[in-house]
């Protein structure tokens, strides 16, 4: 019976050991001069607080990954979430986008932080900072729609 | 309620791929349980990877829980269309109404309702509709599973493509 249970954590142990070698896929931060929505659009401080708390881990291109992000699987995980979460928005490429997509971006933020889908909340349970209150997500979404309505008027 | 955002459909895949090697690992274990082992005393190694299982699926669907915020200013902003209020009321407007049971379906797009958003509102909405249909990410296909006949032909899918566009493009100026 204890040579089972001994066998197992090996066999566990193993298994841990050898998805380390697995490479993760995780990608890594290029950020591009002029490009980013900090340096594009006008973004109050208290707003660009949040958004870097609670956006910006996924969404941007100073993406900052914590130490277990380096442990498989969660690294799997992350790699995951920070390359479908550029591929939907990446504040780091603002600059690339075109008026009419900039415009509908911004309307799926104010929806998705609006309505509670994002962040996601296996991120809020990581990360406390980003755990918005009914008033945070507030500035958000006006943010995001005023910001949408000066796009619309230049 | 998850079947009616295609995202969620994306990210079940690519779950379900990372979730193959817990599966053969579970399956090894059970085995290995029930050859060597009397089940009422293996519970903990039978848990381990159903745990680890199940946490990789709650990663999924862990951005379920809602919070409601915001409200909409009514005013009549565009027409739509005959042949397409034909296409919303065939393949769209079954979830995307304000009766809908689908609270997810009803928090992105509201056809009954959608005539009265603001300029700006409408064009990031018809923005998505041409996108989602550009990318054949609705209906969704567990929805088409049960009523194949909802689906958008390509001549249906095309219009409604161009007449988002078109009506973004009019918008804009």
């Amino acid at each position: 019976m204890k040579k089972i249970i001994k066998i197992l954590l090996i066999f566990f142990l193993g298994i841990f050991v050898i998805i380390q070698f697995i490479p993760s896929g995780r990608p890594g931060n290029e950020p591009v001069a002029g490009q980013d929505i900090f340096e594009i659009a006008s973004i109050p401080d208290d707003v660009g607080v949040l958004l870097k708390n609670a956006c910006f881990d996924c969404h941007s291109q100073s993406v900052k990954y914590p130490w277990y992000s380096y442990v498989a699987p969660v690294s799997w995980l992350v790699a995951r979430d920070v390359k479908f979460g550029r591929e939907n928005l990446d504040f780091g490429k603002w600059g690339e986008l075109s008026k009419r997509d900039k415009m509908k971006i911004l309307g799926e933020i104010s929806d998705e932080v609006g309505d509670g889908f994002m962040p996601m909340q296996i991120y809020i349970t990581m990360h406390s900072e980003a755990n918005l209150s009914d008033e945070e997500r507030e500035l958000i979404v006006n943010w995001a729609e005023e910001l949408a309505e000066k796009i619309f008027e230049e | 309620m998850e079947g009616k955002d295609p995202r969620f459909h994306r990210i079940n895949s690519i779950n379900f791929e990372l979730n193959k090697i817990f599966i053969y690992e579970f399956l090894f274990i059970v085995n290995l349980n029930i050859k060597k082992m009397k089940i009422r005393n293996s519970g903990l190694f039978v848990l381990l990877p159903v745990l680890t299982g199940a946490f990789l699926m709650l990663t999924a669907f862990g951005s379920l829980d809602s919070n409601p915020l915001g409200d909409v200013t009514p005013e009549e902003t565009i027409t739509i269309p005959d042949d397409i209020q034909g296409i919303f009321d065939k393949s769209c407007f079954g979830c995307h109404n304000s009766e809908s049971t689908s609270d997810k379906a009803k928090k992105k797009l509201l056809l009954d309702q959608f005539t009265e958003l603001s300029k700006v509102k409408l064009i990031g909405k018809l923005s998505e509709i041409a996108e989602t249909v550009e990318k054949n990410e609705m209906p969704p296909e567990k929805f088409l599973s049960k009523y194949p006949d909802k689906a958008l032909t390509n001549d249906e899918a095309k219009r409604l493509k161009e007449w988002a566009d078109k009506t973004t493009d009019d918008l804009m100026k």
